[in-house]
């Protein structure tokens, strides 16, 4: 093996990652580039070499002025590789290359670009923010409050593993963005007290390794829950009898041969998705009747795994769906359901486990759907 | 100057290396002349300094030859050092009194 790749210490561990280098290149291993997360080293006779992290110059867009960089090589620092604001120079220890900072004072001015620079982690946090607002969608048309909380609820209940995925990863991201901030503000009036920095540190990071496992692991084994939760999703044709929990539009007495619809690039279709907190069918259905009138109808059925589930679930599918019909849902009273809501041209019910949100064309109201439902469904 | 903070002793020491133009690491290794060892200065503070001096006007660029640039002192320099040299001279010869005792 001529190259390897190891996980280096963040940016601001500067006697971490100094000690890390010169003890790899010990042992055979010089680095070669560091990236944001991992160095590659290659393979080499083993070698006493200094490593010294330098910070990059917030007014050339954190790269080292070749100037900089040539005043080092000058006076005996050979410039390994750098990315982003952290940038690595080697020196072999009994060379005559003196320290690059004399003045931990004019070094805390190098830190100030890395300090107040965008980072990584906290671009993540905030991308992972957005991403899980986008993910449900512009808030509905309720309170700020009961808008959050069908943000919160509606992608747990129905895509549970990739939410535990964001929320996993968000939370690693927060940890990683408060952990360099603090740090790096550490490291930066350690300097400026005159404290030169201590370039073979005794490694006291054992919590934050058993942190960042534990958080790794979580991530880890969120991803693999939602690849098998993405796996088992499902797209097709609708059959000609239902195979599922939906029901047809001749169950409503809708009789008629099925088309495309002209206003919706879509065909007679089924999907079905599973989380770990339930199964969901989507269903949409265009039939041309005896009087030449395209009907059509759209379900949502969702069949959750526990019945409490349910009393969290229902406002925020209420709350949910309103941004899309702007109307309220009214209750209704159907024997047979356990709750029944109507909207303007769609209507919700609960029954068990399991909630029905059905959309048609078919003029039929609402009560005349549910009740319908309910005969069926028995 | 005189509403100005003293020199620092680094910055005292670049000047006084600079009455001849020198590039960045001859640079420190006459500082360290200078001072018959005492001070030393790295690669890092150095360009520090003088990047900074060269903001100030204390400090110009005569030649660049493959990025390593010489330096030499500017007319603002050369009286900045000229006063920062007086003060020094001042304060020793304030205690005098001291001779003695050394």
């Amino acid at each position: 093996m001529t190259r390897k790749y190891v996980r280096h210490p963040s940016g601001y561990d500067v006697g971490g990652n100094e000690k890390l280098y010169a003890h790899m290149a010990a042992q055979g291993w010089l680095l070669e580039k560091r990236g944001y997360f991992l160095s590659r080293l290659r393979n080499a006779a083993p070698a006493q070499l200094r490593y010294r992290i330098e910070f990059g110059d917030r007014t050339t867009a954190a790269a080292l002025p070749t100037e900089q960089v040539a005043l080092y090589e000058a006076c005996g620092w050979h410039y390994v590789t750098g990315t982003g604001w952290v940038h690595v120079f080697s020196a072999p220890v009994d060379s005559d290359a003196p320290a690059i900072y004399t003045d931990p004072v004019m070094q805390a001015d190098t830190l100030k670009g890395y300090r107040n620079r965008s980072s990584l982690s906290g671009f993540l946090v905030t991308a992972t923010i957005g991403a899980l607002l986008i993910f449900v969608g512009k808030p509905g048309s309720g309170s700020f409050l009961e808008t959050l909380k069908s943000i919160a609820i509606m992608p747990w209940i129905t895509q549970t593993a990739s939410y535990l995925l964001f929320l996993c990863f968000f939370v690693w991201a927060l940890y990683a963005f408060v952990r360099e901030k603090v740090y790096t503000r550490r490291l930066y009036r350690r300097l400026r007290r005159g404290s030169s920095i201590d370039h073979a540190p005794k490694s006291r990071r054992l919590p934050h390794k058993i942190v960042s496992f534990i958080l790794l692991a979580c991530c880890t084994a969120s991803l693999a829950l939602s690849i098998t939760q993405w796996a088992q999703h499902r797209e097709y044709d609708m059959p000609a009898a239902a195979d599922g929990p939906y029901f047809l539009l001749r169950d409503l007495g809708f009789d008629g041969e099925r088309t495309t619809s002209h206003f919706v690039e879509k065909s007679n279709s089924v999907e079905y998705k599973r989380s770990l907190l339930s199964d969901q069918w989507f269903t949409y259905e265009v039939i041309l009747d005896d009087g030449g009138q395209n009907r059509w109808m759209y379900q949502d059925i969702y069949i959750l795994h526990d019945i409490g589930l349910v009393e969290p679930f229902l406002p925020a599918l209420l709350q949910y769906e309103s941004r899309f019909s702007l109307s309220d849902f009214k209750p209704i009273a159907i024997p047979g359901l356990d709750a029944a809501y109507e909207g303007r041209h769609e209507c919700i019910a609960v029954k068990g486990t399991t909630i029905y949100l059905i959309r048609t064309n078919t003029q039929e109201t609402p009560v005349d759907i549910l009740e319908q439902l309910v005969s069926l469904s028995e | 100057m005189a509403d100005k903070l003293p020199m620092t002793e680094t910055m005292y020491y670049i000047l006084l290396a600079l009455e001849r133009p020198e590039d960045g690491c001859g640079l420190s290794q006459r500082i360290s002349a200078l001072s018959g060892g005492r001070l030393t200065i790295g690669p890092g503070t150095l360009y520090g300094h003088l990047t900074r001096m060269q903001k100030e006007g204390l400090v110009g660029i005569v030649s660049s030859l493959r990025q390593q640039r010489t330096f030499v002192l500017t007319e603002a320099g050369k009286l900045a050092l000229l006063e920062e040299y007086a003060r020094l001279k001042r304060q020793v010869q304030d205690g005098a009194s001291l001779e003695g005792l050394i």
